[in-house]
């Protein structure tokens, strides 16, 4: 029979008797034992990480890596963005920010400028000059992608010393001009606003005529003050969201890849994970060379010894009691290559689906395995298939090296990506860079998709795969 | 004999204990590793250790280096060396050294029970036992120029019997052909690999193989 897990509602609770009476899994609902999220060692790789992963599972404080943050790469302002209030007050602390860098800015373009033309006539001062300003320029640019980053969720790459001249020139210019209004607006519809309202709820109120040409009207001072006041903080409000965005864009513009250097990363990208794969399947293949050599061939040649001593033997019963231990040996090897095939491809994930293959990895777990099956349709093979085995792999360490008790294991999608989690309630330190991991790892990374280990000693571990759903385009899908 | 065994596979090495305590031998250490085996040889002395050529922790030719330092060590100690696959490389590294008391047989070997024993005691009074499959890859890569490629099949054959230490008599038994037309076909052999003829079996499957391995 096939089961089309596409065929499947979505579906919350967990895999197990509701669907397969017949099937002894040993499911129970881990969700509430599970340990919060949070508070341990974080590992990031994204696709372009170069970068040698450090953090030793033996250290103790908690620490958060994230390897790979490149320019091409602008965080979610919804990853730390927070409440819209809070937002709003980093936001006008950064225009704050700004307007001040600006003035800074602007005096030190001066006194650059300045120096440039007296040291003019001679080499040396000439060449001091230039010294002077290049530190100051790119300190600046330091802070600025500091504050663009603190205030306005924004990360640039390093910029080019060659282009820190005309963005600052730029940026201490309209940048500042800009945040200046946006203040000035903000403090002028404050000031309106706390008048009106003043008035409004003391009664101290006047009234305030006004007379244009055809129009003759006498107005309250705390109506009138209070709609000023809003009115000049919508604007202001405005005005600081579109200087924000002039802010982010004019640093992309001069920090942002262009379209060679986002290709240049891609290449890179594709080399890494393209000889990532090659290793990892030599891993793999090495891994199932050892399965055979250690189990199956080792019971082939421990059978051949029993039926070897029982044709050597003379004792009848001696015979007898060596030919059942063949027997019973040959029915253990024939169990140990099932389970090597199966280790080396489920026939099932193919013929059943990712839904199906699973259960029978929580079958085989030896503990007890819940899997929360969040997918409305089957992802495309590649991406099922990695699915599965950083899956399969997480519950095998789970079980062999972080005594787990249980395992939480959660498959999620939006629209752009499938993403599984699988959380233990072992004692964590799991390494990252081990065999088993680091080969999934390229195995994901291969598909753009991005692999994180959190695993703090004394546990819990969670690990968690993301896979993009659709192939990435060209390299403009890159840099946002 | 006295008989150390180092194996990683419990399984096979309780086995192979068991087989050879029915055959009437001692094992008097039986270890998984390759530091535990040169422990054990120094310990023990005893007169052949049977050495997995894969063992941890690298699990890439501990053993061999292990049985090369008993080798070297303790030559009165008879090397048996096991291994999963046929390395001829293997093969003249093990033979760099003396030939006496050293074997080299394909891990499957011990299933023909009759035939690793003997192939054992021979290892034991000092002989010398090459695997046929070790002479069969070698005449596989042989060229036509190549001396080898002028054999004839039955003095391959019998060039695989010759390195499995086996003596004249013991060829003829196994090929079902007399004892003189098995003397015609090694006299034939050193002929064509142009050796000249030395007395001793061991020194016989030496002058080949190291004639094959160079």
């Amino acid at each position: 029979m096939i089961v089309h897990t596409a065929a499947l509602p979505f579906r919350a609770d967990p895999l197990g008797a509701a669907e397969s009476p017949s099937c002894p899994v040993s499911v129970v609902n881990a969700v509430s034992r599970c340990p919060p999220e949070g508070g341990g060692k974080v590992n990031t790789i994204h696709p372009m990480s170069t970068t040698p992963r450090t953090n030793a599972p033996s250290r103790p404080a908690p620490r958060s890596l994230r390897a790979g943050a490149t320019a091409a790469r602008t965080r979610a302002p919804a990853a730390r963005g927070g409440a819209p209030v809070a937002r709003a007050a980093r936001r006008v602390a950064g225009l704050a920010a700004g307007a001040v860098t600006g003035v800074v800015e602007l005096g030190f373009l001066g006194v650059a400028g300045v120096l440039f033309v007296a040291l003019a006539p001679w080499p040396a001062g000439r060449r001091a000059a230039r010294r002077f300003a290049d530190a100051g320029a790119a300190r600046l640019v330091a802070l600025e992608r500091a504050r663009l980053a603190a205030w306005f969720d924004h990360d640039t790459g390093r910029m080019p010393a060659t282009s820190g001249y005309g963005y600052l020139a730029l940026r201490a210019t309209a940048g500042t001009v800009a945040s200046q209004l946006a203040l000035t607006g903000l403090f002028l519809g404050l000031l309106f606003l706390a008048g009106g309202v003043e008035s409004l709820l003391s009664g101290g109120s006047y009234l305030v005529p006004l007379r244009y040409p055809g129009v003759h009207l006498t107005v309250d001072s705390g109506p009138l003050g209070t709609a000023y006041g809003l009115g000049l903080l919508a604007l202001a409000a405005l005005w600081g969201a579109a200087t924000v965005t002039g802010e982010r864009r004019l640093a992309a513009y001069f920090a942002g890849p262009g379209e060679r250097e986002a290709m240049r990363r891609r290449i890179e990208e594709l080399t890494a994970t393209r000889s990532g794969i090659v290793r990892a399947v030599d891993d793999e293949r090495r891994r199932i060379e050892r399965d055979l050599h250690d189990g199956v061939q080792q019971r082939g040649v421990a059978l051949g010894m029993l039926l070897g001593r029982a044709r050597h033997g003379a004792d009848p019963a001696a015979v007898a009691a060596l030919v059942d231990q063949a027997y019973a040996e040959s029915r253990r090897l024939l169990d140990e290559l099932r389970s090597v095939a199966w280790r080396v491809y489920p026939a099932d994930l193919d013929e059943l689906g990712l839904r199906a293959a699973l259960a029978g990895v929580a079958e085989r777990a030896g503990l007890p395995v819940t899997v929360r099956h969040g997918l409305a349709e089957r992802p495309v093979s590649e991406i099922e298939t990695a699915v599965y085995f950083v899956v399969r792999e997480a519950i095998a360490n789970a079980a062999k090296h972080a005594d787990a008790r249980e395992v939480l294991v959660v498959l999620s999608e939006d629209e752009r990506a499938v993403t599984a989690r699988i959380r233990d309630d072992g004692r964590g330190g799991a390494d990252p860079a081990g065999g088993g991991l680091s080969g999934l790892e390229r195995r994901v990374l291969a598909l753009d998709g991005t692999f994180e280990v959190e695993s703090p000693p004394g546990g819990p571990t969670t690990i968690t795969a993301t896979l993009p759903r659709a192939v990435r385009e060209g390299p403009g899908a890159s840099c946002a | 004999m006295r008989l150390i065994l180092a194996d990683d596979s419990v399984l096979f090495r309780e086995g192979l204990v068991r087989l050879l305590e029915e055959a009437g031998h001692a094992v008097v250490a039986a270890v998984g590793d390759a530091p535990g085996l040169l422990a054990a040889v120094d310990e023990h002395r005893p007169d052949v250790a049977i050495v997995d050529v894969r063992m941890p922790p690298g699990q890439a030719g501990e053993g061999l280096r292990a049985s090369l330092a008993i080798r070297e060590r303790r030559p009165d100690v008879g090397v048996l060396v096991l291994s999963q696959y046929v390395e001829t490389t293997y093969a003249s590294r093990l033979l760099a050294g003396a030939p006496e008391g050293l074997g080299y047989l394909l891990k499957d070997r011990v299933t023909e029970v009759g035939e690793f024993l003997e192939s054992l005691e021979r290892v034991g009074a000092g002989g010398t036992v090459f695997d046929p499959e070790v002479v069969r890859r070698l005449l596989a890569r042989t060229t036509r120029s190549d001396p080898l490629g002028r054999l004839t099949p039955r003095e391959a054959q019998v060039l695989e019997h010759l390195a499995q230490g086996l003596v004249n008599a013991a060829i003829a038994e196994r090929l079902h052909v007399s004892q003189s037309a098995v003397e015609k076909h090694v006299n034939a052999i050193f002929d064509k690999l142009g050796l000249a003829r030395v007395p001793g079996y061991s020194r016989r499957v030496l002058a080949v193989l190291r004639y094959l391995g160079a």
